[in-house]
């Protein structure tokens, strides 16, 4: 697998908060709301790294966008819609299998109590 | 013609005459007080003429001004527009789009909830916030990628760790100039 293929902890995190969302409700507000709450404060998220990390998965092929119709609520701007593709997923699968083995890892010598 | 009235058509012709219709407060209540009395009852000793063409006049600057404080109340419920003008320094049009979209839906329900003051001050740290690394993606694709394939093409040249890589470098812009 070549470097560029392996996920950072904030694409996880965006690619978590796809799966969580649902590809009816995933847009830049919602996507950033859910981030956070997985990131329980414990990394500052701003608006603008979302949208770049969202940019840089659709270029790996993890995602995939459409723009819905716009609203007067936002102005007459169009939402920007999200959706995890399966490459996306299986990459996901990936980073957890390895953030499990270290988790037993750790068991195993008493880390993690 | 009464004297209040006379007055009241002097200040109507004035605000007519002047394009913007810009009368102060006072002017206004002045105004809409005479019209409130003239529709509904008969102190006025002026004519049906003079009284109706006071009417329609005042009903004009009324209306005007519920337009133009119906005008500020929309303006005054959009974000700053500065802030967004940053973002579209640095994005493509359809992203930037979709993102100061997002702001100004949870601005207007800042707004709503803290006041105009407060929803000012989350947009603007949203926007700075986000700001580097829009910038920082914005700089590895633009300026990153020349820089790359010069440096490329000073290796495969060979042209790295040696004295004459400089001038070798002003050739290669020369060439690429012509």
């Amino acid at each position: 697998m070549a470097k560029g293929d392996n996920l950072g902890e904030f694409e996880q995190l965006i690619l978590a908060a796809l799966m969580i969302l649902g590809s009816e409700n995933s847009y830049g507000m919602t996507i950033h709301e859910q981030v956070e709450k997985l990131a329980a404060g414990l990394r500052a998220v701003s608006l603008g790294s979302v949208y770049t990390t969202l940019d840089r998965l659709e270029q790996k092929g993890y995602v995939r966008s459409w723009f819905g119709g716009a609203t007067e609520q936002r102005g007459g701007r169009s939402k920007r819609f999200f959706e995890i593709t399966g490459s996306g997923e299986l990459a996901v699968k990936k980073a957890l299998r390895v953030a499990n083995n270290m988790v037993a890892g750790l068991k195993e010598i008493g880390g993690m109590a | 013609m009464n004297e209040e009235l006379e007055e009241a058509l002097d200040i109507l012709n004035a605000a007519i005459n002047n394009d913007r219709y810009l009368l102060n407060d006072n002017q206004i209540r002045t105004l809409i007080d005479l019209r409130n009395r003239l529709l509904h009852c008969n102190e006025f000793s002026s004519s049906d003429k003079d009284r109706g063409l006071f009417l329609v006049a005042a009903s004009r600057v009324y209306a005007l001004r519920q337009l133009d404080s119906r005008k500020k109340e929309l303006t005054a419920a959009l974000p700053p527009s500065t802030p967004e003008f940053f973002l579209y320094l640095f994005m493509t049009p359809a992203n930037c789009d979709a993102l100061v979209g997002d702001l100004e839906e949870r601005y207007k329900l800042i707004r709503k909830k803290f006041g105009r003051r407060r929803a000012n001050f989350w947009y603007w740290t949203q926007t700075v916030r986000s700001l580097g690394p829009i910038v920082w993606a914005w700089a590895k694709k633009v300026s990153l990628k020349p820089v790359v394939a010069v440096v490329g093409w000073a290796v495969g040249k060979g042209l790295l760790g040696h004295d004459g890589w400089l001038a070798a470098l002003v050739e290669l812009l020369k060439k690429v100039r012509s």
